[in-house]
């Protein structure tokens, strides 16, 4: 299904940084009035492919042994992450205990595992909580400290790592450029790991707003304000697009419906989504929610750049959505988003 | 602060060297450090291994000293903020709130400081819209201080200025004024503080405890009997008696000893979470912020202490 520039596009990371500033690839999928809209320039952007597949795994609970289900799901995926560092991207917002509102680690912890398994020559977790500057607390409430040390693995603050300024592949925000950590720009395969949840700024927050955590704070503040004054969603995409991971896993064990991200309802939704293209991913995790992917701003977006949302452009593997799709309660501000 | 016994202090002392060798150790080539080793140079872990640097008896300027005021010299643009490293377009505007606050403390770059206070008194706040102010039930109109310029006004950059406006002598000042404003305003319901948010869409947000403490040092010379600071108090004692890191035994050290509570536990389960190299999590900002709290018991000093009379 997928050629092999598509697979190398995926773990070329920092060949693709380091061209994408200065040079650009043909644009393939994007009209020219489209990107007229959208404000971009057509050279800037490639989306990976025509068609995408998507993987969604069955999982009723945390319990399972989840390393061996990933495995399992990566077949339909074949990344070559041999003698690649890894970086693992989870969503880690803020610890209540009365909310499960971060990617659970012992996923996490099967991901680590999983590409270890796959000949990584490194994996790392990164990420840049946004509301939270007490990582140290964060890691410990949660339990993904405790899944770092013993997998053996470094977590690095990305709110404080080293930064480099890159030049957004789009420009639908005026921001123009981005400041990266350089444990991002320095990985060759970005792994977003999202938990499955509804959001009440951007209506769900899946594989690409995500994403945010990957903006360091020390630039861009405790929250990320910038992103909000630009545009959420316009920041959504600008940052996916000079990003560009690789390769998304979402935690949808366990999903969270209503005022997410922080402050909704846990769901049993009992899947993992794994895509090469973080979009389609989303696309489907939002159909598993019953919200129409097209209606989400940030991905109707993405859409339009080209990115495979349709469901007669994602090739669907796995289970079938229509036996996990639940109906994810909304809040009344994205009523309009339920399929 | 209360009554330490001579093995605390000499574990206070022991701890609070090798904290400093540490730091000293870690300065990068450009006078600035970087929150990790070898990491770029930031203002804020420049600040505080600068702050954490100085002791009491020094009366000249010590050799970090004087490489770091290179570094903020190079880091300044125009306007007069400190800028981050390969970007002078935009200024770093909570780490030039930060220079100020620390370069006033150490008197030292007399007229880096005097840009620098000029730069924190005319930078503020986006006003917030009603609309959008309205489920977030927050006073859109206080402009305090934000991280990014261009950007709503929060609560930790707010507690900064404020901290180096007081020790400027500035407690008069109209954006002091504003500036406390704001923090009440944003105080959570059941008192402490998070990142500035008390509520959004009808549910109430809970306090964390890093913010709580930036901000009852902010507070540190308003009415004490005011339930804000009375329930913010409180709040933090039962947090920090429950679950404690780095930065909230730190924190929370410099906060109660400037409210007059006994901070001799915290600092001992501080210097228990000292690594052999001297660091906390090999990390300069935390490592300078555990040393600053030690220096309370060793050194009898709080760089976050507000000289002058209370109310």
């Amino acid at each position: 299904m997928h050629s092999d520039d598509e697979q190398n596009n995926s773990i070329s990371r920092r060949r693709f940084l380091q061209t994408a500033t200065v040079a650009a690839s043909g644009v393939a999928g994007i009209s020219a009035a489209a990107c007229r809209d959208l404000g971009i320039a057509a050279r800037e952007y490639s989306p990976l492919a025509t068609q995408a597949r998507v993987t969604i795994l069955h999982a009723s609970s945390y319990d399972k042994n989840l390393s061996d289900l990933l495995r399992q799901g990566m077949k339909n995926h074949p990344l070559n992450v041999q003698g690649k560092r890894v970086v693992l991207k989870p969503n880690l917002v803020e610890y209540h205990t009365a909310h499960k509102i971060n990617t659970n680690p012992l996923l996490v912890a099967a991901a680590v595992d999983c590409f270890k398994s796959l000949g990584a020559s490194e994996v790392i977790i990164a990420d840049g909580p946004g509301h939270q500057r007490d990582t140290e607390m964060l890691l410990e409430l949660s339990g993904l400290g405790e899944v770092a040390r013993s997998e053996r693995v470094r977590f690095v603050d990305l709110n404080t790592d080293s930064i480099h300024r890159v030049a957004t592949a789009t420009h639908l925000t005026a921001l123009n450029e981005l400041w990266l950590p350089e444990t991002i720009l320095n990985a060759d395969l970005v792994v977003s790991m999202p938990k499955l949840k509804t959001h009440h700024w951007a209506g769900v927050t899946l594989s690409l707003k995500n994403l945010f955590g990957v903006i360091p704070s020390v630039r861009y503040g405790w929250p990320k304000n910038v992103l909000h004054w630009h545009g959420i969603d316009e920041s959504i995409v600008d940052i996916a697009t000079t990003v560009r991971p690789g390769f998304t896993i979402i935690d949808g064990i366990e999903g969270m419906e209503g005022n997410g991200p922080l402050h909704g309802e846990t769901v049993s939704s009992q899947v993992v989504v794994m895509s090469e293209n973080l979009a389609a991913a989303d696309a489907t995790a939002a159909r598993l929610m019953s919200i129409d992917p097209l209606r989400v701003k940030h991905l109707g977006y993405m859409r339009n750049l080209g990115e495979p949302l349709a469901e007669r452009r994602i090739v669907q593997t796995g289970e079938r959505l229509k036996d996990y799709r639940r109906e994810f309660r909304l809040i009344d501000s994205f009523a309009h988003l339920r399929a | 602060m209360e009554s330490m016994s001579s093995q605390s202090g000499e574990q206070f002392t022991s701890s609070l060297q090798r904290a400093r060798a540490y730091l000293s150790a870690q300065q990068n080539a450009d006078g600035g450090w970087g929150y990790v080793a070898g990491g770029l140079s930031f203002a804020e872990p420049t600040c505080y291994s600068l702050l954490a640097l100085a002791t009491p008896a020094a009366h000249a300027p010590n050799q970090p000293e004087t490489r770091a005021l290179k570094w903020f010299e190079a880091h300044r643009n125009p306007a007069g903020a400190v800028t981050f490293e390969g970007d002078r377009s935009h200024p770093d505007n909570w780490g030039t709130i930060l220079a100020c606050f620390t370069l006033h403390h150490l008197n030292a770059g007399p007229e880096l400081c005097k840009h620098y206070q000029r730069y924190l008194l005319a930078s503020r706040g986006n006003r917030i819209s009603p609309q959008a102010a309205a489920p977030l039930k927050l006073n859109g109109d206080l402009q305090a201080w934000s991280w990014a310029v261009g950007t709503a006004s929060w609560v930790e950059p707010t507690a900064y200025a404020l901290l180096a406006l007081k020790a400027l002598g500035l407690r008069e000042h109209e954006r002091v004024r504003t500036g406390e404003a704001f923090l009440l305003d944003r105080a959570c319901y059941e008192g402490g503080w998070n990142y500035g948010n008390k509520e959004v869409l009808d549910v109430r947000l809970e306090p964390m405890p890093t913010n709580t403490c930036f901000a009852l040092l902010a507070l540190q010379d308003f009415r004490r009997s005011h339930a804000v600071i009375q329930k913010s108090l409180a709040y933090l004692e039962r947090e920090l008696a429950e679950r404690q890191s780095t930065l909230t035994l730190a924190l929370g050290a410099l906060c109660f000893d400037v409210y007059d509570r006994p901070v001799d536990k915290l600092l001992s389960s501080l210097t228990a979470r000292q690594e052999t190299d001297g660091s906390w999590r090999g990390n300069a900002h935390l490592t300078a912020l555990a040393a600053l709290a030690l220096a309370i018991a060793v050194e009898k000093s709080n760089v976050f202490r507000i000289q002058g009379p209370l109310s």
